[in-house]
Protein backbone atom coordinates (compact mmCIF):
# COMPACT_ATOMS: atom_id res chain seq x y z
CA UNK A 1 0.00 0.00 0.00
CA UNK A 2 2.80 2.33 0.97
CA UNK A 3 4.66 1.44 -2.20
CA UNK A 4 1.56 2.22 -4.21
CA UNK A 5 1.23 5.55 -2.45
CA UNK A 6 4.90 6.35 -3.11
CA UNK A 7 4.46 5.38 -6.72
CA UNK A 8 1.45 7.66 -7.10
CA UNK A 9 3.25 10.57 -5.44
CA UNK A 10 6.33 10.07 -7.58
CA UNK A 11 4.48 9.84 -10.86
CA UNK A 12 1.39 11.93 -10.12
CA UNK A 13 2.63 14.54 -12.57
CA UNK A 14 2.61 12.02 -15.41
CA UNK A 15 -0.62 10.48 -14.23
CA UNK A 16 -2.26 13.89 -14.19
CA UNK A 17 -0.95 14.55 -17.68
CA UNK A 18 -2.39 11.27 -18.97
CA UNK A 19 -5.73 11.93 -17.30
CA UNK A 20 -5.96 15.43 -18.76
CA UNK A 21 -5.00 14.21 -22.23
CA UNK A 22 -7.55 11.43 -21.91
CA UNK A 23 -10.21 13.97 -21.09
CA UNK A 24 -9.10 16.03 -24.09
CA UNK A 25 -9.36 13.09 -26.44
CA UNK A 26 -12.75 12.17 -25.04
CA UNK A 27 -13.88 15.73 -25.73
CA UNK A 28 -12.37 15.53 -29.20
CA UNK A 29 -14.25 12.42 -30.28
CA UNK A 30 -17.49 13.20 -28.48
CA UNK A 31 -17.92 16.79 -29.66
CA UNK A 32 -16.53 16.59 -33.18
CA UNK A 33 -18.63 14.44 -35.45
CA UNK A 34 -15.81 13.82 -37.91
CA UNK A 35 -13.33 12.79 -35.24
CA UNK A 36 -16.00 10.71 -33.56
CA UNK A 37 -16.81 8.89 -36.77
CA UNK A 38 -13.12 8.24 -37.47
CA UNK A 39 -12.69 6.94 -33.93
CA UNK A 40 -15.75 4.75 -34.20
CA UNK A 41 -14.68 3.43 -37.57
CA UNK A 42 -11.26 2.54 -36.20
CA UNK A 43 -12.83 1.06 -33.12
CA UNK A 44 -15.22 -1.00 -35.20
CA UNK A 45 -12.36 -2.18 -37.35
CA UNK A 46 -10.43 -3.30 -34.28
CA UNK A 47 -13.37 -4.98 -32.57
CA UNK A 48 -14.40 -6.49 -35.89
CA UNK A 49 -10.95 -8.01 -36.27
CA UNK A 50 -11.04 -9.39 -32.75
CA UNK A 51 -14.45 -10.95 -33.34
CA UNK A 52 -13.25 -12.34 -36.65
CA UNK A 53 -10.31 -14.03 -34.93
CA UNK A 54 -12.58 -15.38 -32.24
CA UNK A 55 -14.97 -16.72 -34.85
CA UNK A 56 -12.16 -18.39 -36.76
CA UNK A 57 -10.84 -19.97 -33.60
CA UNK A 58 -14.20 -21.29 -32.42
CA UNK A 59 -15.09 -22.58 -35.88
CA UNK A 60 -11.73 -24.38 -35.97
CA UNK A 61 -12.40 -25.92 -32.57
CA UNK A 62 -15.84 -27.08 -33.67
CA UNK A 63 -14.52 -28.68 -36.87
CA UNK A 64 -14.67 -32.10 -35.24
CA UNK A 65 -18.40 -31.80 -34.65
CA UNK A 66 -18.94 -30.30 -38.10
CA UNK A 67 -17.00 -33.15 -39.66
CA UNK A 68 -19.01 -35.75 -37.77
CA UNK A 69 -22.22 -34.11 -38.93
CA UNK A 70 -21.02 -33.96 -42.52
CA UNK A 71 -20.05 -37.61 -42.50
CA UNK A 72 -23.39 -38.72 -41.08
CA UNK A 73 -25.25 -36.55 -43.59
CA UNK A 74 -23.13 -37.95 -46.38
CA UNK A 75 -23.86 -41.51 -45.38
CA UNK A 76 -27.57 -40.85 -45.21
CA UNK A 77 -27.45 -39.18 -48.62
CA UNK A 78 -25.65 -42.13 -50.12
CA UNK A 79 -28.15 -44.59 -48.76
CA UNK A 80 -30.98 -42.44 -49.97
CA UNK A 81 -29.35 -42.15 -53.37
CA UNK A 82 -28.86 -45.91 -53.57
CA UNK A 83 -32.50 -46.61 -52.71
CA UNK A 84 -33.72 -43.97 -55.15
CA UNK A 85 -31.56 -45.42 -57.91
CA UNK A 86 -33.06 -48.82 -57.26
CA UNK A 87 -36.51 -47.29 -57.37
CA UNK A 88 -35.68 -45.62 -60.65
CA UNK A 89 -34.37 -48.86 -62.10
CA UNK A 90 -37.49 -50.73 -61.11
CA UNK A 91 -39.70 -48.06 -62.65
CA UNK A 92 -37.75 -48.13 -65.88
CA UNK A 93 -37.94 -51.87 -66.16
CA UNK A 94 -41.63 -52.21 -65.34
CA UNK A 95 -44.20 -51.10 -67.79
CA UNK A 96 -46.69 -50.65 -65.00
CA UNK A 97 -45.86 -47.99 -62.46
CA UNK A 98 -45.82 -49.20 -58.91
CA UNK A 99 -45.71 -47.16 -55.77
CA UNK A 100 -42.30 -47.38 -54.31
CA UNK A 101 -41.47 -46.48 -50.79
CA UNK A 102 -37.76 -45.99 -50.27
CA UNK A 103 -36.63 -47.75 -47.15
CA UNK A 104 -35.57 -45.53 -44.28
CA UNK A 105 -32.43 -46.86 -42.73
CA UNK A 106 -31.71 -46.18 -39.13
CA UNK A 107 -28.11 -45.20 -38.61
CA UNK A 108 -26.00 -45.14 -35.50
CA UNK A 109 -23.03 -42.84 -35.93
CA UNK A 110 -19.84 -43.93 -34.27
CA UNK A 111 -16.16 -43.17 -34.19
CA UNK A 112 -13.32 -45.55 -34.75
CA UNK A 113 -11.29 -45.67 -31.55
CA UNK A 114 -8.80 -48.33 -32.58
CA UNK A 115 -7.81 -49.84 -35.87
CA UNK A 116 -5.24 -52.28 -37.15
CA UNK A 117 -4.24 -52.19 -40.80
CA UNK A 118 -1.26 -54.42 -41.37
CA UNK A 119 -2.31 -57.81 -40.10
CA UNK A 120 -4.07 -60.67 -41.83
CA UNK A 121 -7.11 -60.16 -39.71
CA UNK A 122 -7.45 -56.48 -39.17
CA UNK A 123 -10.27 -55.15 -37.09
CA UNK A 124 -11.73 -51.84 -35.99
CA UNK A 125 -13.12 -50.89 -32.61
CA UNK A 126 -15.95 -48.36 -32.60
CA UNK A 127 -17.32 -46.45 -29.64
CA UNK A 128 -20.93 -47.63 -29.88
CA UNK A 129 -22.21 -50.94 -28.63
CA UNK A 130 -25.17 -53.02 -27.59
CA UNK A 131 -26.78 -50.20 -25.66
CA UNK A 132 -26.85 -48.14 -28.83
CA UNK A 133 -28.70 -50.88 -30.66
CA UNK A 134 -25.73 -52.41 -32.39
CA UNK A 135 -25.71 -56.17 -32.91
CA UNK A 136 -23.33 -58.54 -34.69
CA UNK A 137 -23.61 -58.77 -38.47
CA UNK A 138 -24.78 -55.23 -38.94
CA UNK A 139 -23.36 -53.20 -41.81
CA UNK A 140 -20.79 -50.51 -41.12
CA UNK A 141 -20.37 -47.82 -43.72
CA UNK A 142 -18.68 -44.46 -44.02
CA UNK A 143 -19.09 -41.50 -46.32
CA UNK A 144 -16.73 -43.28 -48.72
CA UNK A 145 -18.70 -46.49 -48.82
CA UNK A 146 -18.58 -49.93 -47.24
CA UNK A 147 -16.36 -50.30 -44.14
CA UNK A 148 -17.16 -53.73 -42.81
CA UNK A 149 -19.43 -55.86 -40.65
CA UNK A 150 -19.98 -55.79 -36.89
CA UNK A 151 -18.43 -58.90 -35.38
CA UNK A 152 -18.69 -58.58 -31.62
CA UNK A 153 -20.46 -56.13 -29.36
CA UNK A 154 -20.14 -55.11 -25.75
CA UNK A 155 -22.35 -52.61 -23.98
CA UNK A 156 -20.44 -49.59 -25.25
CA UNK A 157 -18.07 -50.82 -27.91
CA UNK A 158 -18.16 -53.00 -30.98
CA UNK A 159 -15.54 -54.78 -33.01
CA UNK A 160 -15.90 -54.51 -36.74
CA UNK A 161 -14.39 -56.80 -39.34
CA UNK A 162 -13.38 -54.36 -42.07
CA UNK A 163 -12.96 -55.14 -45.72
CA UNK A 164 -9.25 -55.34 -44.88
CA UNK A 165 -9.59 -58.74 -43.30
CA UNK A 166 -8.85 -61.98 -45.11
CA UNK A 167 -12.00 -63.46 -43.59
CA UNK A 168 -14.12 -60.65 -44.94
CA UNK A 169 -16.35 -61.52 -47.85
CA UNK A 170 -18.88 -59.15 -49.35
CA UNK A 171 -21.19 -59.90 -52.22
CA UNK A 172 -20.96 -57.19 -54.84
CA UNK A 173 -21.31 -56.30 -58.49
CA UNK A 174 -20.21 -53.71 -60.98
CA UNK A 175 -22.74 -50.92 -61.14
CA UNK A 176 -23.74 -51.46 -64.76
CA UNK A 177 -23.59 -55.20 -64.71
CA UNK A 178 -25.95 -57.77 -63.34
CA UNK A 179 -23.24 -60.38 -62.67
CA UNK A 180 -21.97 -60.47 -59.16
CA UNK A 181 -18.88 -61.66 -57.38
CA UNK A 182 -17.33 -61.70 -53.95
CA UNK A 183 -15.05 -59.01 -52.62
CA UNK A 184 -12.07 -60.29 -50.71
CA UNK A 185 -8.94 -58.74 -49.40
CA UNK A 186 -5.48 -60.15 -49.79
CA UNK A 187 -2.68 -58.96 -47.58
CA UNK A 188 -0.68 -55.97 -48.60
CA UNK A 189 -2.08 -52.70 -49.81
CA UNK A 190 -4.72 -51.22 -47.53
CA UNK A 191 -6.68 -49.69 -50.38
CA UNK A 192 -6.81 -52.65 -52.79
CA UNK A 193 -9.18 -55.63 -52.72
CA UNK A 194 -10.27 -58.21 -55.31
CA UNK A 195 -13.62 -59.32 -56.62
CA UNK A 196 -13.49 -63.02 -57.41
CA UNK A 197 -15.85 -65.41 -59.17
CA UNK A 198 -17.03 -62.90 -61.73
CA UNK A 199 -18.20 -64.89 -64.79
CA UNK A 200 -16.02 -64.49 -67.87
CA UNK A 201 -18.96 -63.36 -69.94
CA UNK A 202 -19.72 -60.50 -67.54
CA UNK A 203 -19.25 -57.20 -69.31
CA UNK A 204 -17.11 -55.28 -66.82
CA UNK A 205 -14.66 -52.50 -67.57
CA UNK A 206 -11.87 -50.61 -65.86
CA UNK A 207 -13.06 -47.56 -63.98
CA UNK A 208 -16.50 -48.92 -63.20
CA UNK A 209 -17.84 -48.60 -59.68
CA UNK A 210 -18.27 -51.74 -57.62
CA UNK A 211 -21.15 -51.70 -55.18
CA UNK A 212 -23.06 -54.03 -52.92
CA UNK A 213 -25.71 -56.05 -54.70
CA UNK A 214 -28.18 -56.55 -51.88
CA UNK A 215 -27.95 -60.33 -51.92
CA UNK A 216 -26.24 -60.48 -48.56
CA UNK A 217 -28.09 -60.23 -45.31
CA UNK A 218 -25.89 -57.42 -44.16
CA UNK A 219 -25.62 -54.71 -46.77
CA UNK A 220 -28.43 -53.03 -48.66
CA UNK A 221 -27.90 -52.81 -52.40
CA UNK A 222 -26.09 -49.94 -54.05
CA UNK A 223 -23.55 -48.96 -51.42
CA UNK A 224 -20.32 -48.13 -53.23
CA UNK A 225 -17.21 -50.15 -52.44
CA UNK A 226 -14.57 -49.07 -54.90
CA UNK A 227 -13.47 -48.61 -58.47
CA UNK A 228 -12.20 -51.31 -60.84
CA UNK A 229 -8.50 -50.79 -61.47
CA UNK A 230 -7.89 -53.89 -63.54
CA UNK A 231 -9.82 -56.79 -65.00
CA UNK A 232 -7.78 -60.00 -64.83
CA UNK A 233 -8.13 -63.76 -64.79
CA UNK A 234 -8.57 -65.75 -61.64
CA UNK A 235 -5.77 -68.24 -60.82
CA UNK A 236 -7.85 -71.14 -62.13
CA UNK A 237 -8.69 -69.25 -65.30
CA UNK A 238 -12.39 -69.96 -65.02
CA UNK A 239 -13.54 -66.50 -64.03
CA UNK A 240 -12.49 -62.88 -63.87
CA UNK A 241 -10.77 -61.39 -60.91
CA UNK A 242 -11.28 -57.64 -60.57
CA UNK A 243 -8.71 -55.49 -58.86
CA UNK A 244 -10.61 -52.83 -56.94
CA UNK A 245 -9.41 -49.63 -55.38
CA UNK A 246 -11.47 -49.15 -52.24
CA UNK A 247 -13.27 -45.85 -51.71
CA UNK A 248 -12.91 -46.03 -47.96
CA UNK A 249 -9.54 -44.78 -46.77
CA UNK A 250 -8.97 -47.01 -43.78
CA UNK A 251 -5.78 -45.27 -42.74
CA UNK A 252 -7.68 -42.05 -41.96
CA UNK A 253 -11.06 -43.55 -41.16
CA UNK A 254 -12.66 -42.00 -38.13
CA UNK A 255 -16.41 -41.46 -38.54
CA UNK A 256 -18.54 -44.45 -39.45
CA UNK A 257 -22.22 -45.36 -39.35
CA UNK A 258 -23.89 -48.63 -38.49
CA UNK A 259 -27.12 -49.59 -40.21
CA UNK A 260 -29.20 -51.06 -37.43
CA UNK A 261 -32.52 -51.84 -39.11
CA UNK A 262 -31.47 -53.67 -42.25
CA UNK A 263 -32.43 -57.10 -41.11
CA UNK A 264 -33.82 -59.81 -43.27
CA UNK A 265 -34.72 -62.32 -40.67
CA UNK A 266 -37.37 -63.84 -42.87
CA UNK A 267 -34.90 -64.34 -45.71
CA UNK A 268 -32.30 -65.68 -43.37
CA UNK A 269 -34.72 -68.19 -41.85
CA UNK A 270 -35.85 -69.33 -45.26
CA UNK A 271 -32.26 -69.85 -46.41
CA UNK A 272 -31.41 -71.73 -43.23
CA UNK A 273 -34.45 -73.95 -43.81
CA UNK A 274 -33.32 -74.57 -47.36
CA UNK A 275 -29.81 -75.46 -46.19
CA UNK A 276 -31.15 -77.98 -43.70
CA UNK A 277 -33.66 -79.51 -46.12
CA UNK A 278 -33.02 -81.99 -48.84
CA UNK A 279 -32.59 -79.43 -51.61
CA UNK A 280 -28.81 -79.54 -51.28
CA UNK A 281 -28.57 -83.27 -51.02
CA UNK B 1 0.81 34.59 -5.34
CA UNK B 2 -2.79 35.59 -5.84
CA UNK B 3 -1.69 38.58 -7.83
CA UNK B 4 0.38 36.36 -10.05
CA UNK B 5 -2.60 34.13 -10.65
CA UNK B 6 -4.86 37.05 -11.46
CA UNK B 7 -2.29 38.58 -13.78
CA UNK B 8 -1.83 35.29 -15.52
CA UNK B 9 -5.57 34.84 -15.91
CA UNK B 10 -6.05 38.38 -17.19
CA UNK B 11 -3.19 37.93 -19.63
CA UNK B 12 -4.78 34.75 -20.84
CA UNK B 13 -8.15 36.49 -21.23
CA UNK B 14 -6.59 39.18 -23.40
CA UNK B 15 -4.85 36.58 -25.57
CA UNK B 16 -8.07 34.59 -25.75
CA UNK B 17 -10.05 37.61 -26.93
CA UNK B 18 -7.44 38.46 -29.56
CA UNK B 19 -7.37 34.86 -30.70
CA UNK B 20 -11.14 34.37 -30.84
CA UNK B 21 -12.15 37.76 -32.17
CA UNK B 22 -9.28 38.46 -34.54
CA UNK B 23 -6.87 35.65 -35.25
CA UNK B 24 -9.48 32.92 -35.69
CA UNK B 25 -10.73 34.90 -38.67
CA UNK B 26 -7.34 34.93 -40.33
CA UNK B 27 -7.04 32.18 -42.97
CA UNK B 28 -4.06 32.91 -45.16
CA UNK B 29 -4.08 30.62 -48.23
CA UNK B 30 -7.28 29.23 -46.77
CA UNK B 31 -5.49 27.18 -44.14
CA UNK B 32 -2.94 29.26 -42.21
CA UNK B 33 -4.28 30.52 -38.90
CA UNK B 34 -1.99 31.84 -36.16
CA UNK B 35 -2.51 30.37 -32.71
CA UNK B 36 -1.42 32.89 -30.15
CA UNK B 37 -2.72 30.65 -27.38
CA UNK B 38 0.75 29.20 -27.15
CA UNK B 39 2.06 32.48 -25.79
CA UNK B 40 0.69 32.40 -22.18
CA UNK B 41 2.11 28.93 -21.71
CA UNK B 42 5.51 29.87 -23.07
CA UNK B 43 5.57 32.76 -20.59
CA UNK B 44 5.50 30.49 -17.50
CA UNK B 45 8.62 31.16 -15.41
CA UNK B 46 11.19 28.52 -14.73
CA UNK B 47 10.60 26.51 -11.58
CA UNK B 48 6.84 26.89 -11.76
CA UNK B 49 4.97 24.01 -10.18
CA UNK B 50 4.58 21.45 -12.92
CA UNK B 51 1.19 20.27 -11.77
CA UNK B 52 -0.13 23.81 -11.64
CA UNK B 53 1.38 24.41 -15.10
CA UNK B 54 -0.49 21.37 -16.45
CA UNK B 55 -3.76 22.46 -14.85
CA UNK B 56 -3.42 26.01 -16.14
CA UNK B 57 -2.66 24.78 -19.62
CA UNK B 58 -5.60 22.42 -19.53
CA UNK B 59 -7.94 25.15 -18.29
CA UNK B 60 -6.75 27.57 -20.99
CA UNK B 61 -7.36 24.89 -23.58
CA UNK B 62 -10.88 24.11 -22.39
CA UNK B 63 -11.87 27.79 -22.39
CA UNK B 64 -10.36 28.33 -25.83
CA UNK B 65 -12.19 25.27 -27.19
CA UNK B 66 -15.46 26.53 -25.77
CA UNK B 67 -15.12 29.79 -27.68
CA UNK B 68 -13.77 28.49 -30.92
CA UNK B 69 -15.72 25.24 -31.13
CA UNK B 70 -12.60 23.13 -31.48
CA UNK B 71 -13.47 20.72 -28.69
CA UNK B 72 -10.52 18.74 -27.47
CA UNK B 73 -7.97 20.08 -29.95
CA UNK B 74 -6.90 23.14 -27.98
CA UNK B 75 -7.13 21.27 -24.69
CA UNK B 76 -4.99 18.39 -25.88
CA UNK B 77 -2.39 20.65 -27.45
CA UNK B 78 -2.22 23.05 -24.53
CA UNK B 79 -1.80 20.23 -22.01
CA UNK B 80 0.96 18.70 -24.10
CA UNK B 81 2.75 22.03 -24.32
CA UNK B 82 2.31 22.42 -20.55
CA UNK B 83 4.18 19.14 -20.18
CA UNK B 84 7.14 20.03 -22.39
CA UNK B 85 7.43 23.76 -21.68
CA UNK B 86 9.84 23.37 -18.70
CA UNK B 87 12.14 21.17 -20.74
CA UNK B 88 11.99 23.52 -23.70
CA UNK B 89 12.78 26.49 -21.48
CA UNK B 90 15.77 24.71 -19.92
CA UNK B 91 17.04 23.97 -23.38
CA UNK B 92 17.16 27.57 -24.57
CA UNK B 93 17.59 29.66 -21.40
CA UNK B 94 20.94 30.65 -19.82
CA UNK B 95 22.07 28.80 -16.69
CA UNK B 96 24.74 31.15 -15.34
CA UNK B 97 22.92 32.53 -12.29
CA UNK B 98 21.60 29.91 -9.91
CA UNK B 99 19.85 32.33 -7.59
CA UNK B 100 17.79 33.87 -10.26
CA UNK B 101 17.13 30.60 -11.97
CA UNK B 102 14.03 29.71 -9.98
CA UNK B 103 12.28 32.93 -10.87
CA UNK B 104 13.59 33.21 -14.38
CA UNK B 105 10.90 34.49 -16.70
CA UNK B 106 11.34 33.86 -20.38
CA UNK B 107 11.13 37.01 -22.48
CA UNK B 108 12.87 38.71 -25.34
CA UNK B 109 15.30 40.64 -23.14
CA UNK B 110 16.06 38.11 -20.39
CA UNK B 111 16.86 35.36 -22.90
CA UNK B 112 18.19 37.40 -25.76
CA UNK B 113 16.50 37.68 -29.14
CA UNK B 114 18.12 34.59 -30.61
CA UNK B 115 17.40 32.28 -27.74
CA UNK B 116 13.92 33.60 -27.25
CA UNK B 117 13.01 33.26 -30.90
CA UNK B 118 14.38 29.72 -30.98
CA UNK B 119 12.45 28.86 -27.82
CA UNK B 120 9.25 30.42 -29.16
CA UNK B 121 9.77 28.86 -32.58
CA UNK B 122 9.95 25.30 -31.25
CA UNK B 123 7.05 25.95 -28.92
CA UNK B 124 4.95 27.30 -31.79
CA UNK B 125 6.03 24.53 -34.13
CA UNK B 126 5.03 21.78 -31.70
CA UNK B 127 1.80 23.54 -30.88
CA UNK B 128 0.78 24.08 -34.50
CA UNK B 129 1.85 20.62 -35.54
CA UNK B 130 -0.21 18.88 -32.89
CA UNK B 131 -3.19 21.19 -33.26
CA UNK B 132 -3.34 21.00 -37.06
CA UNK B 133 -2.80 17.25 -37.15
CA UNK B 134 -5.63 16.79 -34.68
CA UNK B 135 -7.74 19.16 -36.73
CA UNK B 136 -7.08 17.30 -39.96
CA UNK B 137 -7.20 13.85 -38.31
CA UNK B 138 -6.08 12.12 -41.49
CA UNK B 139 -3.05 12.15 -43.75
CA UNK B 140 -4.81 12.51 -47.08
CA UNK B 141 -4.56 16.31 -46.92
CA UNK B 142 -1.02 16.26 -45.60
CA UNK B 143 0.21 19.07 -47.86
CA UNK B 144 -2.41 21.49 -46.56
CA UNK B 145 -1.67 20.40 -43.02
CA UNK B 146 2.05 21.05 -43.53
CA UNK B 147 1.31 24.48 -45.00
CA UNK B 148 -0.94 25.23 -42.02
CA UNK B 149 1.76 24.10 -39.60
CA UNK B 150 4.60 26.01 -41.27
CA UNK B 151 2.62 29.16 -42.03
CA UNK B 152 0.91 29.24 -38.64
CA UNK B 153 4.22 28.77 -36.81
CA UNK B 154 5.91 31.63 -38.62
CA UNK B 155 2.91 33.93 -38.33
CA UNK B 156 2.50 33.24 -34.62
CA UNK B 157 6.23 33.72 -34.09
CA UNK B 158 6.05 37.14 -35.74
CA UNK B 159 3.06 38.13 -33.60
CA UNK B 160 4.80 36.97 -30.41
CA UNK B 161 7.95 38.87 -31.38
CA UNK B 162 6.11 42.15 -31.87
CA UNK B 163 3.98 41.56 -28.77
CA UNK B 164 7.18 41.05 -26.77
CA UNK B 165 8.67 44.20 -28.24
CA UNK B 166 5.61 46.23 -27.25
CA UNK B 167 4.99 44.73 -23.78
CA UNK B 168 8.57 44.61 -22.56
CA UNK B 169 9.32 48.11 -23.89
CA UNK B 170 6.47 49.52 -21.84
CA UNK B 171 7.79 47.83 -18.70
Amino acid sequence: MRNLFDFLVKYCYWLLFLVLEGISLAMLVSHNSYHGSVYLTSANHVTGKVYEWESELTSYLSLKEVNRQLVSDNVEMRLRLASLERALDSLRKDSVRIDFVAPEYHLVHAQVVKATLHRNNNYLTIDKGRRDGIRPEMAVISSGGVVGIVYLTSDHYSIVIPLLNVRSSVSCKARNSKYFGTLQWQRGAVNIAYVIDVPRHANVHKGEVVETNGYSEVFPAGIPIGKILDVGDSPDGLSFMLKVQLFTDFSTLRDVSVITNYSREEKKLLEQKADSSDINH
Amino acid sequence: MNRGIINRFLGFCVVLLVQVLVLNNVHILGVVTPLLLVYPILCFHRGANRISLLLWSFAFGVIYDMFSDTWGMGTFTNTLLGLIQPGLLNLFSPHDDDDEENEFEPDLYSMGIGHFLAYAFFGCLIYHAVFNLLNAFNISSLVFTLIAIGGGTLLTLVIIFFTELIIRKRR
